[in-house]
């Protein structure tokens, strides 16, 4: 399971630091970070959707290691454990929601 | 050069965090704040991405050295997320000042207590619950029920005073659950992505995250809890401990200024 889990990890964060650095190969680095907001990569241009990309599945890496757990303890039968892995996941979504509203 | 700079604070944030079972936010929030003049509100989510990347690259390094103790983890985090939500429920009816002076009176003690304990007891008996749940490896895990009640606490404390869970993980697990720093750290490095994920995620859908931001920042935390992973190997316990000790008494001090400033 280690293995398995090591092996996500790295292929997600190779993803993650691929589309980021796409987006930053692109962006003007003569500006200040705090006018970034403003002047940075030209937004909804390709560039800016490769790095929210990156940011999006970084966010998303997590939720599926929690599921990939939850998933791997049931199909071994410990219920409590595979139990305790889809509360988290019941309560990352429900912390979500609580953080949009 | 600027981008230059972050990367090196980054760095120095994904090292510090990879040892210590941190999120950096103690170095990353204060460096975008003070030193280029980032608004606060893209500050914090730019600190919680820098968390889930720590955690991410961290794992991936300690999982292979034996470090992290999943089963552990995957009990734990349930109290921890869902101490989050109920924090974010009752912050409303809570005045943080006390709680950011409380907070650091805790932290101060934690240190004191930390530096008094020096070494692991690794022959001490397990839980009977943890032995039943199969929690133990080559460690004990003891007073698993109180342990799950001071994670929930961390959780709540961590969305009240906007301030990573990962200090409280290891300081429960090391503290009250008898776990080796060197598990305690990994592992709470292990569970603070998936609590970070659950706050990123509102942030990135109201447009909060600037990647413009973010991109060195994660490539300078990854560099580092890389580093970080290959330190925490090497390193003795009594030193992760000094270390820990003295990044505690900074963030107390943190919070005695956040509850002056408040």
């Amino acid at each position: 399971m280690k293995d398995y889990l090591r092996n996500r990890i790295r292929f997600g964060l190779i993803l993650i630091l691929l589309l980021l650095g796409f987006g930053w190969f692109f962006q003007d680095h003569r500006l200040n970070f705090a006018n970034y907001m403003e002047y940075g990569l030209i937004r909804d241009s390709f560039y800016w959707n490769a790095s929210r990309f990156g940011i999006l599945l970084l966010i998303v890496v997590p939720f599926g290691r929690v599921l990939t757990l939850a998933a791997h303890y049931s199909s071994q039968q410990e219920w409590v454990l595979a139990l305790c892995s889809l509360l988290t996941a019941l309560g990352l979504f429900a912390g979500l929601i609580t953080a949009v509203y | 050069m600027e981008e230059l700079i972050l990367l090196l604070a980054s760095t120095l944030a994904g090292l510090i965090g990879a040892l210590l079972g941190l999120g950096g936010g103690i170095i990353i929030v204060p460096t975008l704040t003070l030193f280029f003049g980032v608004d606060i509100r893209y500050a914090i989510p730019a600190s919680l991405c820098a968390t889930i990347a720590t955690s991410l690259s961290a794992s991936y390094h300690n999982l292979k050295s034996d470090f992290v103790n999943i089963r552990l983890a995957s009990l734990l985090e349930m109290s921890t997320v869902w101490g989050a939500i109920t924090g974010f429920m009752i912050s409303y009816f809570v005045s943080e000042v006390y709680l950011f002076y409380t907070f650091g009176f805790f932290l101060i003690l934690s240190s004191v207590l930390m530096f008094l304990k020096k070494t692991d007891s690794m022959d001490a008996e397990s839980d009977t619950f943890a032995e039943k749940l199969q929690l133990t490896s080559d460690h004990p895990v003891q007073n698993i029920y109180l342990g799950s009640v001071v994670m929930y606490g961390a959780g709540i404390l961590s969305a009240l005073l906007g301030v990573g869970g990962g200090i409280l993980k290891t300081l429960a697990m090391d503290i009250i659950m008898k776990v080796p720093i060197k598990v305690s750290s990994a592992t709470s490095n292990f569970m603070i992505g998936v609590t970070a994920a659950a706050s990123t995620g509102g942030y990135f859908i109201k447009g909060d995250i600037i990647p413009e931001l973010v991109t060195p920042i994660i490539f300078g935390v990854t560099l580092g809890s890389f580093l970080g992973s290959i330190i925490l190997k090497k390193i003795s316990n009594i030193l992760l401990r000094k270390i820990f000790v003295f990044i505690l008494l900074i963030i107390a001090f943190q919070m005695f200024w956040k509850g002056y400033h408040t």
